[in-house]
């Protein structure tokens, strides 16, 4: 703050005159702050499951067939008269934890290479980046049935399977963030300096690198619990489990049934977008907030 | 009539972080075929004065005063005049040519198209007038590089070609932003001699925007030193130089290396940083620095008012010569 | 001949040894680019060595091949006993410390992610000098580059470009070295900025007793700060030798249009350059120069031309300059 001691001129330090900035916080804007209350509200739901005070999800006949909400039933009940609301919130537990596994997968793995490779560069960047190709270009729905059917339709197997396919997304932003800061003085200062090629990957690039992968990992994750419901929907997902996707498979596979009551389709399907959408906002404004602010021109 | 009166300009940006006050109070006036230099730091507001009268602001950015040229409203101009104002009366050259062509075009395209729309003129006049023009800036061989691509060029034959797009519809008034700037000191004074000669050949005004007083030195009739958003000092270029009267400006002539001194020589550095453009301007910018200040500079803003000696000689200071006395600090 | 271009090198105490340099790199498809070619200086400790030249003369190349980023194609550089570009992975990256460097945009030297404290503390966890470097000593450190340590936990987007630059200063000269390559370190700075750097630059040179290396295209700065003057053109050089002898007295026709294009030097326009800068990938014969050359003769378009001697310490590379003109006194 330029304050009337530091307008004098006569410190022997150049004067940092700077406007108080807004927070971040503020920064982020409410946008940012209702989606993440919305992501921690699903995601302290789907934790607290057992204990919440919710029908259980396989109990039938809690409600008449397709009988619409109402107060003490809010979401409606479905078909078999199932709580819709709890079968939704159980629901989530498998849609956020294959979505979070698989963006661990894809991170850890495609982070790690694509760091690496975008750094070292010469042979090792050319193989990664030719395997990078070749995995997009691998075609998706094939490898997940592939990984499910040979190894098992369980919620760790249905998370590798879209674990790999984030590798190579994942990867090559890695590589070409990593390529664009290590072009950078401060890389090669570091390297005259006599920091290790470790130090540098650990110090002065992954810093640089994580914020954007950042806001992709919360992309992803959508991205990942989308395609979940996709696979699903297809009946090769998670096999003794019950998720978002599996949920509205089950009561949207009867023209009838979502003719009578639509709301069993709707509210699982509802609460899907918003969770992706807030996960994709919330991931769009840190990279905005964050890389706007630091890496400034 | 002056071609280009600039009357109490302001510039005012919206940022996530508050007003932002780059340009207040900035007055100048240039004649037809005359050449004035502005002359500032980064942040001196410089840059966005020459983009405000080129509408060239993006929509955060709040313009209040005037500008006319030739008697025209520049910030009112009506939709018809605007489409074949810029670019046919008024024309600008930026600092890096190569962001200022179209990489995957070739430059006879580049140099044509304007002229074909703007004056609707044949495809065969366009080429004829884009190699008169070429020829103009002293480019060699301009058939050869009329189809040749702007990555073909050195980076002092893009600047020209720059200037030959600024000079196809025979602009009255050029504006050239930093033109030398990204180019070798070798480079440089072709560049500027070409300007200087264009102006003079084509009785056309020049504005120079540089940070550099060398720069302008030779090739201007008249100067407007700008910092903080504020025109600082405005003179004639011969009368500044014999008599800077401003702190920041003599400041600056004393602070850069000249040839003549021998090696080793202490130079007289402006000491701090740039002014802050968030503050709303309330005292003069430059007080912070300024080895004249007083008291009353910190809470107030001196007037661009006339020397005593010439009337033409225009500075915003209080104390010029240091003669009040410097309160104890 | 043995040793062309070498004539200028004093004798065997010099700190830094720079021999018959070659920096080349791999352009588009088989096309090679000769950035250095065969380049030959010394530097003696407490000396400063001003490097001049247009852009892609190879005066950065030839900077950065000393602390070998990247290593030359061939030639010798030696420091001190160190012949540099022998060292191992490991000698290399201790004789670095020795050898630091300040670049021309300190913005992009800095990691915009780390703070101030951080950055300059860097070298001294590296090398883990913490009992030479305390936080004490680095604090004053940080005074003396000017600036404030209470802001020392700040990221470099905080600072303006010349305290960006003091950072960068501060960050080498916790490394203790003895040679600080200074490329470009004030183009990117303001006019009224500049000086301030270039004043600390002097002060700590004498504090720290610094051998430098300065990078520049600006001719008053360069003679501002260079005991010694390396003109370079197009990968070779043109002239070299005491700064006052070659700034008051040019020989070359291209330290000679240099000169004539500072604007403001009062000079005359004879010595002005003709046409642009002829393609690095493919360097004109005989003297780079002549193409640009307002004085060329026919042996300058064939003949690479040898150094001839001004003055004790004053060689430049040129056919038609001759040693003795009109009788001029020469110093020898």
């Amino acid at each position: 703050m330029a304050d009337a001691s530091t307008i004098d001129g006569s410190t022997a330090f150049e004067v940092i005159d700077e406007p108080a900035p807004p927070s971040v916080a503020r920064q982020l804007g409410l946008g940012f702050w209702l989606s993440s209350a919305f992501v921690v509200l699903v995601v302290a739901l789907a934790l607290l499951a057992p204990i919440l005070p919710i029908a259980d999800p396989d109990q039938t006949a809690i409600g008449g067939r397709l009988e619409g909400p109402r107060p003490g039933l809010w979401f409606g009940a479905d078909s078999t008269g199932r709580d819709v609301l709890s079968l939704t919130i159980w629901g989530s537990r498998i849609s956020l934890l294959v979505g979070f596994i698989a963006i661990v997968i894809g991170f850890s793995i495609g982070g790690t290479v694509g760091i690496a490779a975008g750094y070292f560069r010469g042979l090792f960047d050319k193989v990664v980046s030719f395997i990078f190709v070749t995995l997009l270009s691998f075609p998706a729905l094939i490898l997940a049935i592939l990984i499910t059917t040979l190894l098992g339709r369980t919620v760790l197997w249905v998370s590798v399977s879209l674990g790999v396919l984030a590798i190579a997304p994942v990867g090559r932003l890695a590589r070409a963030q990593t390529l664009v800061f290590a072009e950078r003085e401060f890389v090669t200062a570091a390297r005259i300096l006599g920091a290790s090629d470790r130090r540098i990957l650990v110090k002065e690039l992954l810093p640089n690198v994580v914020i954007p992968m950042s806001a992709l990992a919360l992309l992803g994750m959508g991205i990942a619990i989308v395609a979940e419901g996709t696979l699903a929907f297809l009946a090769i997902s998670v096999e003794d489990g019950f998720s978002w996707g599996r949920q509205i498979q089950d009561a949207g596979s009867s023209v009838r049934d979502l003719e009578e009551g639509p709301h069993a389709a709707l509210f699982p399907i509802g609460v899907l977008f918003l969770t992706v959408l807030s996960l994709n906002y919330a991931g769009d404004r840190i990279r905005d907030v964050f890389d706007a602010k630091e890496l400034q021109l | 009539m002056a071609l280009l009166e600039v009357k109490d300009l302001a510039v005012t940006f919206a940022t996530a972080s508050g007003p932002v006050y780059a340009v207040s109070n900035v007055n100048f006036s240039v004649e037809r075929g005359e050449a004035l230099g502005i002359v500032g730091e980064s942040g001196s507001g410089k840059s966005v004065t020459v983009k405000s009268l080129m509408n060239l602001l993006p929509s955060t950015a709040t313009i209040t005063g005037s500008a006319t040229y030739d008697g025209l409203d520049m910030f009112n101009l009506a939709s018809s005049r605007r489409k074949h104002f810029y670019g046919v009366d008024v024309a600008m050259v930026f600092q890096n040519p190569m962001t200022s062509l179209n990489p995957v075009k070739r430059i006879g395209v580049q140099l044509t198209e304007g002229m074909r729309y703007h004056r609707n003129l044949s495809k065969s006049a366009a080429k004829s007038r884009a190699l008169e023009l070429l020829d103009m800036v002293r480019i060699p061989d301009s058939a050869k590089r009329f189809s040749q691509y702007p990555h073909e060029l050195s980076g002092g034959m893009r600047q020209r070609v720059v200037i030959a797009m600024a000079l196809a519809n025979d602009p009255a008034l050029l504006i050239a932003d930093e033109p030398t700037t990204a180019l070798d000191v070798t480079v440089q004074r072709d560049i500027l001699d070409l300007l200087d000669g264009l102006r003079r050949d084509l009785d056309m005004a020049l504005v120079l925007i540089t940070h550099d007083l060398g720069v302008v030195r030779d090739r201007t009739d008249d100067i407007v030193v700008m910092y903080g958003g504020r025109v600082m000092e405005s003179a004639s270029t011969a009368e500044l130089f014999a008599n800077t009267i401003h702190p920041y400006s003599r400041a600056l002539r004393r602070s850069i290396p000249d040839m003549s001194m021998p090696r080793g020589t202490r130079l007289d550095p402006i000491p701090g940083s740039p002014p802050d453009l968030a503050i709303a301007p309330a005292a003069c910018p430059f007080a912070p620095r300024c080895v004249n200040v007083d008291a009353i500079c910190k809470f107030s803003l001196p007037e661009l008012a006339p020397d005593t000696a010439n009337s033409e000689h225009l500075f915003a200071c209080f104390n010029p010569h240091g003669e009040l006395n410097e309160e104890s600090i | 001949m043995v040793g062309v271009g070498s004539e200028s090198l004093r004798g065997d105490d010099a700190l830094l040894r720079v021999e018959h340099l070659i920096v080349e790199f791999k352009g588009r498809g088989r096309s090679k680019l000769q950035a250095v070619s065969d380049v030959s200086f010394d530097v003696f400790a407490g000396e400063t060595l001003g490097i001049v030249g247009e852009s892609g003369c190879g005066k950065s190349t030839t900077a950065k091949a000393i602390i070998q980023i990247p290593p030359p194609t061939s030639g010798t550089i030696r420091y001190g006993d160190t012949v540099v570009n022998e060292l191992d992975k490991d000698a290399l990256r201790e004789t670095r410390t020795d050898l630091q460097m300040i670049f021309q945009d300190p913005i992009s030297a800095l990691n915009p992610r780390r703070s101030v404290w951080d950055i300059i503390r860097e070298g001294v966890e590296i090398w883990e000098t913490g009992d030479r470097w305390t936080d004490e000593r680095l604090v004053e450190l940080i005074e003396s580059v000017g600036i404030d340590p209470q802001y020392r936990d700040r990221k470099p987007f905080q600072f303006s470009g010349g305290q960006c630059q003091r950072i960068s200063i501060a960050r080498a000269l916790a490394l203790d070295p003895e040679v600080l390559i200074c490329d470009e370190p004030v183009s990117a700075l303001d006019v009224s900025v500049q000086a301030q750097i270039l004043n600390l630059l002097d002060d700590l040179q004498t504090e720290h007793e610094l051998t430098m290396l300065f990078i520049s295209h600006d001719l008053a700065v360069v003679r501002n700060v260079s005991d010694r003057v390396l003109v370079m053109y197009l990968g070779r050089i043109a002239e070299i030798g005491d700064a006052d002898s070659i700034f008051d007295n040019p020989q070359h026709p291209y330290t000679q249009a240099l000169l004539s294009a500072v604007p403001g030097s009062g000079m005359s326009d004879d010595g002005s350059l003709a046409g642009d800068l002829p393609s690095p990938l493919d360097p004109p014969t005989g003297c780079r120069f002549h193409t640009r050359c307002s004085q060329a003769i026919d042996i300058c378009a064939t003949e690479i031309p040898e150094f001839k001697q001004f003055g004790t310490d004053h060689w430049a590379a040129c056919h038609v300059a001759s040693p003795n003109p009109d009788g001029a006194p020469v110093n020898l």
